[in-house]
């Protein structure tokens, strides 16, 4: 009975609540399309998601303001309220809001997009969301790893997709009986015939110290971005492979001992 | 020479070059098979088939998408081009066997390939380069002929500039650059302009035009789904 009482004396500002929410919504929702549609050629998806979200937040909570305004309830003492909780929260929150506001610097500053694969810290895979508070990446054995804004912005990290060619190189060691010549040609060779190896830069190898078994030889080639992993996975058997075709050796640890005449 | 052509007319020229290619009805199914040729593997694919189904080889672009989109061409004599003068070259550029299937208009590749591994290079700088796929070939004034895996295409050169320029060097914009064939099967890329700013710097832009005349237009695989660029500016000399 009391409620219906109730209802009796307040459904023209409860009604006037519902609908100035219901408003709200339809704006939002249309204003949600509008930015979707002008903005997504030219910024990035999860930009245009967060300030898609971002603006359907902010019509939401002024509609309340203004619902509750028009439903007759003072307002100034819910703002001031409102105001006091926001200090106490901000404090509290100091990390959701420097996570916030690096979230939107990087968004802004777009250093790397989805499916990037990026380095962060010991983590290493592709980025499959930008949000404004994380970035969630997949890493190469599949664990999905949240990292915080504010940890992607203040540290540095490698983009491994944003380069157009990388350089893949590998050390190997040869006796010192062996042609140094023949066996950095042996391997150029063997690393022209790779589809996935660039024509230019060509693939260079050269003699880069006198170590204790051998002569070490480093070899470096040149691939594109998106063959990278190929590049790396294969180097060192294709090196193992023309060494050998070449009739190189590869040394084992060897000492010269020499006994004192007795 | 192969292209605009079925794929039963053209199995022995490819077998002489060690690509096996097979065309087998199993059912509502016409098996398509492929041994040899770059990319590596056997190619195995089930077309569905009533019997209107024509098996046409047309030329492609050697390129792996996802590697590169621009071809560049390695002048093997370079071309010195003088001041403000206008040069009209002929140039080879790669060609791969694109296997389609079609039916009335509608086509569809299923297999493309060539006889080597495609390879590509960078032009310009790791920074800022773009990674090409690359071809040395030979300049002529005259119009050679097209050969197997290697298409013919005209270069108009102009030289704006007050000095001479050494030309060794053209990057190709190749995605979706027309190609044609002419009536011996023979391919043919999309003419180009070159407008020489200055020793250093170029600009490549497609004609939309076929180097010579009485060319038939071959289809596109990536028509539709990725967008014709047709321009590339050579800022890291030529």
């Amino acid at each position: 009975m009391y409620i219906i009482e109730w209802l009796q004396v307040y459904w023209i500002p409860i009604l006037s609540f519902i609908i100035a929410i219901l408003v709200a919504l339809l704006i939002s929702e249309a204003l949600e399309k509008a930015i979707r549609r002008t903005l997504i050629k030219r910024l990035s998806v999860p930009a245009v998601e967060n300030l898609v979200k971002v603006t359907r937040y902010t019509i939401i909570t002024l509609a309340i303001i203004i619902a509750l305004a028009s439903a007759g309830v003072n307002i100034t003492g819910v703002l001031v309220a409102g105001g006091i909780v926001g200090i106490v929260i901000g404090f509290a929150a100091q990390t959701s809001v420097s996570n916030i506001i690096s979230g939107i610097l990087l968004l802004l500053e777009k250093p790397f997009k989805l499916g990037d694969f990026i380095h962060v810290g010991d983590i290493i895979g592709a980025v499959v969301e930008i949000g404004i508070l994380s970035t969630t990446i997949v890493t190469w054995d599949g664990v999905k790893v949240r990292i915080p804004s504010s940890e992607l912005f203040n540290s540095s990290f490698r983009n491994y997709s944003a380069s157009k060619v990388r350089l893949v190189s590998v050390d190997v060691q040869i006796s010192y009986s062996d042609d140094i010549g023949k066996a950095v040609n042996a391997i150029r060779s063997k690393l022209r015939e790779q589809w996935y190896i660039l024509e230019e830069p060509e693939p260079t190898g050269f003699a880069k110290e006198f170590a204790s078994d051998g002569v070490t030889l480093e070899i470096r080639a040149w691939t594109s971005g998106t063959t990278w992993f190929m590049l790396y996975s294969n180097l060192s058997r294709l090196v193992k492979e023309a060494l050998d075709e070449a009739g190189v050796e590869i040394p084992f640890p060897q000492r010269v001992v020499r006994f004192a005449k007795s | 020479m192969i292209y605009g052509k079925e794929v039963r007319r053209i199995t022995d020229k490819l077998g002489e070059q060690g690509i096996q290619l097979s065309l087998d009805g199993s059912g509502a199914f016409t098996i398509y098979r492929r041994k040899g040729g770059f990319p590596e593997g056997d190619v195995e694919k089930f077309i569905e088939d009533s019997g209107d189904v024509e098996f046409i080889v047309y030329p492609i672009h050697p390129i792996q998408v996802e590697v590169s989109t621009h071809l560049m061409i390695r002048l093997i004599e370079p071309l010195i081009v003088a001041p403000r003068s206008n040069l009209k070259v002929y140039v080879r550029a790669p060609i791969g066997a694109g296997i389609y299937a079609t039916e009335g208009k509608s086509h569809k590749l299923i297999d493309f390939f060539g006889p080597a591994p495609f390879k590509y290079a960078l032009y310009g700088t790791p920074a800022s380069g773009t990674v090409c796929r690359f071809h040395r070939t030979e300049a002529s004034s005259g119009v050679p002929q097209p050969k197997l895996w290697e298409a013919v295409t005209m270069v108009s050169m102009e030289n704006t500039s007050g000095e001479f320029v050494e030309v060794r060097n053209i990057v190709y914009p190749l995605l979706n650059a027309d190609i044609y064939v002419d009536g011996d099967g023979g391919a043919y890329v999309e003419a180009a302009h070159l407008l020489i700013e200055n020793r250093g710097v170029g600009r490549v832009t497609l004609k939309n035009e076929a180097p010579l005349s009485g060319l038939r237009k071959c289809p596109q695989p990536f028509a539709g789904t990725l967008e014709k660029v047709g321009r590339f500016l050579m800022e890291f000399g030529l």
